[in-house]
């Protein structure tokens, strides 16, 4: 037998002692058994877990804590242990004292005395609690998702409600208007309030399409495919704006290169276009607006620059949320670049904006043109 | 010569006075505000265009202009599709060209020019 220094001894003891408590009051359950599943070692949070006391268990089988189901499970882990696996992990439902059934993670691994194995080692953890949260979540998750859905259903259903009369009422004050007009140079009073009738119903009209646009394509996942002539889709777009960008006194710069078919969804190509534009209009006091078209390396570059206000690079990440409006003076209900996003989205693509405050701000939209 | 007849077909009272305010000085105009009056005035006089909204009750416009489509008397004629701008598109793009359906709220300027592409 070799000989130990008293000194040696006392430091064998003292890191038993050591391991000893690590195990003992570890938070998981850990237990060793022989290869027949024979119990040798049950910390407290064994018992804790499984109800049964160090008492009880040692020279048990551990198969009195499995479920039926998985007791060749089991047995056939410890059998990989035995056979040299390396340490892995497992997922079992064991059953307690009181026959309550407990999901637990389980860590199988080889004890060695030498080189050789001589038994195994659990840790045991119980993820009941960790389910029955995760199961509480997914509710939450489910009745948020709920919340949502019925917000969107409901902003809809209003915005339907609201459009029919603003519809008429846009009609009426544009029939109101001409009929004053017959009245020569009379009523100016009356055709300045009229005329402002019809500005606001029209400003009303548009946000409460944006929001029904937004409704429907908020919970699209996927669109339906036609061949979308960009070049043209934007330049239509553009004539349509051409005007108001001139009556603002800005110049319009177009570099409009590619020629080219992508297969995608028309209508949402031209929303996109025209948000992007409109947008640019908006924020724009003085200078100019710079569209431009290419394509390169199978992607689709559509930007539009300018030099208008800008905003401050802490904002940019706010820029997409619906809803969210960058300034609170600023017009409309936020809902404009979300839907960019998302058309965006749905042909797979990527939009990023860059902006400086005070000198303008540039768009660019990437579609792959395979997508 | 006569005036082109149009028969609107809409329950909504006050968008057929906005109807009249704009057509009537050019067109003979006459009014269903249900689909089954639509029907009886139309076997009554055929007239050179229908205007047909796409929700008038009992069974909604769509419904409508399918069976007047089947019908053989009926089946030449010029129908206006009237949709909520943005609602219905896929019906109006499905039946009607471009020409032959029109977006609420609509300008005297587009109604006019549109009727005008389809019967003079």
């Amino acid at each position: 037998m070799e000989k130990y220094s008293r000194l040696e001894f006392e430091e064998f003891e003292r890191k038993i002692e050591y391991y000893k408590s690590v195990v003992l009051n570890s938070n998981d359950a850990v237990i060793i058994q022989d290869f027949n599943g024979v119990i040798k070692s049950w910390n407290r949070a064994a018992q804790s877990i499984y109800g049964f006391s160090e008492k009880e268990m040692l020279g048990q089988n551990i198969s009195k804590i499995i479920v039926e189901a998985h007791r060749e499970e089991a047995m056939k882990n410890i059998a990989a242990v035995k056979n040299g696996h390396p340490t892995f992990k497992v997922h079992q439902i064991r059953i307690t004292k009181d026959k309550k059934e407990v999901d637990v993670n389980i860590t199988y691994s080889p004890i060695y005395e030498k080189d050789e194995i001589i038994e195994i080692a659990t840790t045991e953890e119980d993820t009941t609690k960790l389910k029955n949260t995760l199961e509480k979540l997914e509710k939450t998750y489910a009745q948020l998702k709920n919340i949502e859905e019925f917000k969107s259903v409901a902003m809809r259903n209003v915005s339907h409600e609201l459009r029919a009369p603003i519809s008429k009422i846009k009609m009426f004050s544009m029939l109101l208007m001409e009929e004053l007009n017959k009245s020569g140079d009379g009523n100016k009073k009356a055709k300045e309030y009229g005329q402002y009738l019809v500005i606001n119903s029209d400003s009303i009209l548009s946000e409460i399409q944006l929001i029904i646009e937004w409704s429907k394509l908020e919970n699209t996942s996927s669109i339906v495919h036609d061949k979308v002539d960009f070049r043209h889709i934007c330049e239509k777009v553009i004539n349509v704006y051409e005007s108001q960008i001139s009556n603002k006194g800005l110049k319009l710069i177009k570099d409009i290169k590619a020629d080219f078919e992508f297969i995608g969804n028309s209508r949402l190509i031209e929303k996109l276009i025209r948000n992007i534009i409109d947008n640019a209009i908006k924020f724009t006091i003085k200078g100019k607006i710079t569209i431009s078209l290419y394509c390169e390396n199978g992607e689709i570059y559509f930007s539009v620059e300018d030099s208008g206000i800008g905003i401050s690079s802490d904002k940019l990440d706010k820029l997409f949320i619906p809803y969210n409006k960058i300034e609170q003076s600023n017009k409309g209900l936020g809902v404009g670049l979300a839907m960019c996003k998302k058309i965006v989205e749905l042909h797979n693509g990527q939009i990023f904006m860059q902006s400086k405050l005070g000198k303008g701000s540039k768009f660019i939209i990437k579609i792959p043109l395979n997508n | 010569m006569a005036k082109k007849s149009i028969l609107i077909v809409d329950d909504d009272k006050e968008i057929n006075l906005i109807y009249k305010a704009i057509l009537e000085e050019k067109y003979s105009l006459d009014f269903a505000l249900n689909l089954n009056d639509a029907m009886i005035e139309l076997k009554r006089h055929k007239p050179d265009l229908m205007i047909l909204d796409i929700i008038v009750p009992p069974d909604g416009g769509d419904k409508f202009y399918e069976k007047i489509k089947s019908m053989p008397a009926f089946n030449d004629l010029n129908v206006l599709i009237i949709s909520v701008l943005g609602e219905m598109e896929d019906f109006a793009k499905k039946y009607a060209p471009n020409s032959l359906s029109l977006g609420k709220p609509f300008t005297k300027k587009d109604l006019l020019r549109t009727i005008n592409e389809i019967i003079g």
